[in-house]
């Protein structure tokens, strides 16, 4: 046996990388075994058998979407603790006057804000508590403002390249900017949220009537004190803006968003440890790396590993035929197909797995439809469909399991199937939503 | 020197139904940090402790971790919180009764006992093991006054 010449015992590469994909993927499925280890060990598999060398599983790793990743995640770790979420929230109160209709919307307008610009799990940690401390205050029920805060985030997150990573890994690996994301998407996100909190609305927020002394109550709330640093705030502010001033002019300055973002995370680092003492500046340092979420991050390179293996051995420029024949080939068809296969399973499994598969699958059909450029209906289609599909059901993002379990906790249960029940067809709406923008803007 | 002849022997305890109004009382009265819940037997069910009444009082998702940093923005709020105490009063402690504190057991050395107190920062139960009933109530108070001699 050559250690790196080729695959074992001269099995089919084909044959033996498909293999291991599926048991990685059906493993990660079961739950059973925490999916960064599972995928570190599909990646593993992968090089040990032959069907990678080392220097392909290198190259199969998308070393900007990781950045671009731990910048954010580093960036948010310092940020959130100046209260910013917080004071948003509370202002949200001030400004509904205590109407818990306007309260529903409101809330919903800053989940969907912050995750566009930051990300959901986040900022659905750090939103949902105060929510919940407002609404006890209000005495209004707490689940149709937890429940709405689930799809906003998911919806809002769709907006950008930043928003859910999905984005990230697309926005990456197909060289679409922060720009073309919010171009392309953020006008079917705005018409897919404002019919959310239309649907909310009438659903729960014109039913719920605050006892006026609770909200006069909510109207004496000083959103200033929820501010628990403002130095951190200006830091965090000042440079939370640069690196998205950076994103939009990334293009013309020939950087990756993952530099940025990286670069960003150094300077508010920079910022926050610099007037500390030497010690306490490590201390800092590694407090705040340790809220970066490593499984996600090795989840993601063990799964660049293992997809760039099916990539290798072919399965996928394989599958990519099998659709193209299927759809005929047909542009519309195939855009429309993307969508709503990455809906329904992204609300089913984990989206992650599936969108790192589906790249090189559209990137395989790019001589069908004229080279990269008459990909790009294709990537929208794909996009929406997995961050969209994700508010399907509980399990369908991490915001959804966040929230969950914060309610839970605080007394407030959220089920599984009463929430399909209504965030199901909520979902499908998006999507048809969704299928009659990408018809009128890219497949007319 | 064991924790039975340290522990107070006589300890004031609550039954399941009775309400927090009446543990609230005995707390203020007392200035007693737990109060142990017994069963009619008078086995051991659980404390309810004056973190739990403050805990009460709060809105429940400031009580969990750190997720809320703080409350400052609900401004001045002592008539909402009086009223919150009218709320919660009428309900009964049985079911907020945690029994996640760790117990003494009668013939324990002081030392013993001393550790789990600088570790737990509360009064504890002193519960007999083949019962399972409360035998007693032991403090910090009570452990430092055998040490140094002085009355409790």
């Amino acid at each position: 046996m050559e250690p790196h010449g080729g695959v074992w015992f001269g099995w089919d590469p084909f044959w033996v990388s498909t293999l291991i994909l599926i048991i990685t993927y059906t493993v990660i499925i079961s739950e059973r075994v925490n999916r960064a280890i599972v995928a570190l060990l599909g990646a593993a598999a992968m090089i040990l058998v032959g069907a990678l060398n080392q220097e392909q599983a290198v190259e199969g790793v998308d070393f900007n979407t990781l950045a671009l990743l731990v910048g954010m995640m580093i960036l948010v770790a310092i940020a959130k603790r100046s209260g910013m979420f917080q004071y948003l929230a509370v202002w949200a109160a001030r400004v509904s006057r205590g109407q818990p209709w306007a309260l529903l919307a409101l809330l919903s307008v800053v989940t969907a804000v912050m995750s566009a610009l930051l990300d959901n799990v986040t900022t659905v940690l750090l939103i949902a508590p105060v929510t919940l401390v407002i609404t006890d205050q209000l005495k209004v029920p707490p689940y149709p403002f937890l429940f709405t805060e689930i799809l906003a985030s998911n919806i809002g997150g769709t907006a950008t390249l930043i928003g859910d990573p999905p984005n990230i890994i697309i926005g990456s690996a197909a060289n679409l900017s922060f720009n073309d994301f919010v171009i392309n998407l953020a006008p079917v996100v705005f018409v897919v949220l404002l019919l959310q909190l239309l649907i909310n609305h009438l659903i729960w927020g014109r039913q719920m009537r605050g006892d006026p002394a609770a909200r006069e109550r909510v109207m004496a709330f000083n959103a200033k004190e929820a501010i628990s640093d403002w130095t951190l705030l200006y830091k965090s502010l000042f440079v939370i803006g640069l690196v998205i001033v950076g994103f939009i002019f990334a293009r013309f300055i020939g950087l990756e968003a993952g530099t940025i973002a990286l670069a960003g995370a150094a300077l508010l680092l920079l910022l926050d440890c610099f007037p500390r003492e030497r010690e306490a500046q490590t201390h800092r340092f590694n407090e705040m790396f340790g809220e970066v979420e490593w499984v996600t991050i090795f989840f993601f390179v063990g799964l660049f590993i293992v997809v760039a293996g099916v990539e290798h051995g072919g399965l996928l420029e394989w599958f990519a035929d099998g659709v193209l024949k299927a759809t005929g080939g047909e542009l519309a068809t195939t855009a429309i197909a993307i969508l709503w296969a990455s809906a329904i399973l992204s609300a089913i499994i984990d989206n992650i797995p599936f969108v790192a598969t589906m790249i090189p699958v559209i990137k395989n059909m790019a001589p069908t439809f004229g080279g990269q450029e008459g990909l790009l209906p294709l990537w929208w289609a794909l996009s929406l469909g997995a961050c969209l599909g994700g508010n399907g059901t509980l399990i369908g993002a991490s915001a959804n399991l966040t929230v969950a379990g914060i309610a839970d906790r605080a007394g407030v249960p959220f089920r599984f199937m009463t929430f399909l029940k209504l965030a199901f067809p909520m979902m499908l709406m998006s999507i048809i939503v969704s299928t009659i923008y990408m018809y009128l803007r890219y497949l007319m | 020197m064991t924790v039975s002849t340290i522990m107070n022997a006589k300890p004031a305890t609550l039954r399941a139904d009775d309400s927090v109004s009446k543990a609230a009382d005995i707390l203020q009265e007392k200035r007693y940090l737990i109060l142990p819940v017994v069963d009619g037997e008078g086995r051991y069910a659980g404390v309810f402790d004056v973190w739990d009444l403050l805990g009460l009082l709060l809105p429940k998702a400031a009580t969990l971790d750190d997720l809320v940093p703080n409350l400052s923005f609900l401004g001045d709020d002592l008539p909402a919180l009086q009223q919150r105490m009218k709320d919660i009063g009428s309900q009964p402690v049985g079911p907020l009764a945690r029994p996640d504190l760790p117990l003494l057991r009668p013939d324990m050395s002081p030392v013993e006992a001393l550790l789990l107190f600088y570790r737990h920062r509360s009064t504890l139960p002193v519960v007999d093991e083949a019962s399972g009933k409360l035998v007693g109530v032991m403090s910090y108070w009570d452990a430092l006054a055998a040490i140094s001699g002085r009355k409790a």
